[in-house]
């Protein structure tokens, strides 16, 4: 199936959590390498915890945000 | 010399010691809120925000950008700085993405303080009031403290408090345009209409002379970002509104003058010299 993570395009097995996706994009964004407490992230534009990767399933065509600290006003 | 002209000092200096900043169940020694984007470089940004004196900070959360590290350079020096973090929700434009923005700022930056920004157009950066609201009161039941970045319109400010906030962060004018307090009379009202509350201008102040009419007026604090960032000494200019918010402070609890329509003689007229006198 198809999923995204910050606007780029992955192919991942069915029935992958949310943490199989972040390996995933480990291999292809050496972005994503940092530590967990280093950024946050949104499913389809809804919170998910960090305690909630691992058995957060994903369905086709979903948007994972990773947002991490920028300076801001 | 007569002593009671030293005894007035020592109250005021009392006076002043008590003075802090409330927000929400907090209390903070500056009144002036820094952002801690446009700077030059990291380093200039640190030091500006020592320079202001300012406890608390905003910052935001963005996609991870390979390309640039200065997002992780300006992170560590925000945690270095010791200031308590206001994140905020820049950018959103639906109650939506301002509630998940929240919720992942709490997580990240493990504080309940959220700077509530819902912009309803694009040409002025103009906060959306319905959204604005409607995000406000889904937050506060999720247990946050929201600042919500408004217009200086009173009844919406009556609507945010109906829904539980306990500050308020009226605009002075569009972000980043430095026009400075676009419209008194309202702003004036909102003092007036809440003086309990605190009350914070968020936005459009451009020199440190708008920030000091503001505290004048009777705002408890002052949010500011772009002023400083883009003026050509950065740190000297985060001292000069450092100086400048106090400043307005001390006037106003010292108490302004009324004006007046017609001259008034501050010099004594009993024992006016005889050429004076018609």
């Amino acid at each position: 199936m198809k999923i995204s993570i910050n606007g780029i395009a992955y192919e991942i097995e069915e029935g992958s959590s949310i943490s199989q996706a972040l390996a995933l994009s480990n291999t292809h964004n050496s972005a994503t390498q940092t530590e967990l407490k280093n950024f946050v992230i949104a499913l389809n534009q809804n919170f998910i915890p960090r305690n909630q990767y691992p058995q957060t399933q994903l369905q086709d065509n979903d948007a994972i945000e990773l947002l991490s600290p920028m300076a801001g006003g | 010399m007569p002593t009671d002209w030293i005894n007035t000092d020592i109250e005021s200096t009392d006076i002043e010691s008590n003075d802090s900043l409330k927000i929400y169940d907090q209390t903070f020694n500056s009144r002036l809120l820094v952002g801690t984007a446009l700077y030059p470089s990291p380093d200039i940004m640190a030091r500006a925000i020592k320079a202001s004196g300012s406890d608390m900070v905003t910052l935001s959360l963005r996609r991870q950008d390979p390309s640039n590290n200065q997002g992780q350079a300006i992170w560590q020096h925000i945690q270095q700085s010791g200031c308590a973090l206001l994140p905020n929700t820049a950018g959103c434009h639906s109650a939506q993405e301002a509630v998940t923005l929240a919720e992942m700022s709490r997580e990240m930056f493990n504080t309940d303080f959220i700077k509530l920004e819902v912009i309803g157009d694009d040409y002025n950066l103009q906060p959306d009031p319905f959204e604005t609201v409607k995000a406000a009161e889904i937050l506060i039941n999720k247990g946050f403290k929201v600042l919500p970045y408004c217009t200086d319109d009173l009844v919406l400010c009556q609507r945010l408090l109906e829904v539980g906030c306990q500050v308020l962060m009226p605009w002075g004018s569009p972000i980043g345009t430095g026009k400075g307090l676009m419209n008194p009379y309202n702003l004036q009202a909102i003092r007036q209409r809440f003086p309990t509350t605190s009350l914070i201008i968020d936005a459009g102040i451009g020199k440190p002379s708008q920030a000091m009419a503001a505290m004048e007026m009777g705002y408890d604090g002052i949010l500011l970002n772009t002023a400083i960032a883009k003026a050509h000494e950065p740190i000297t200019m985060a001292q000069a509104f450092a100086q400048a918010v106090n400043g307005g402070r001390q006037a106003y609890l010292a108490g302004l003058m009324e004006s007046r329509q017609t001259a008034s003689p501050s010099t004594p007229l009993l024992g006016t010299p005889f050429w004076q006198q018609t």
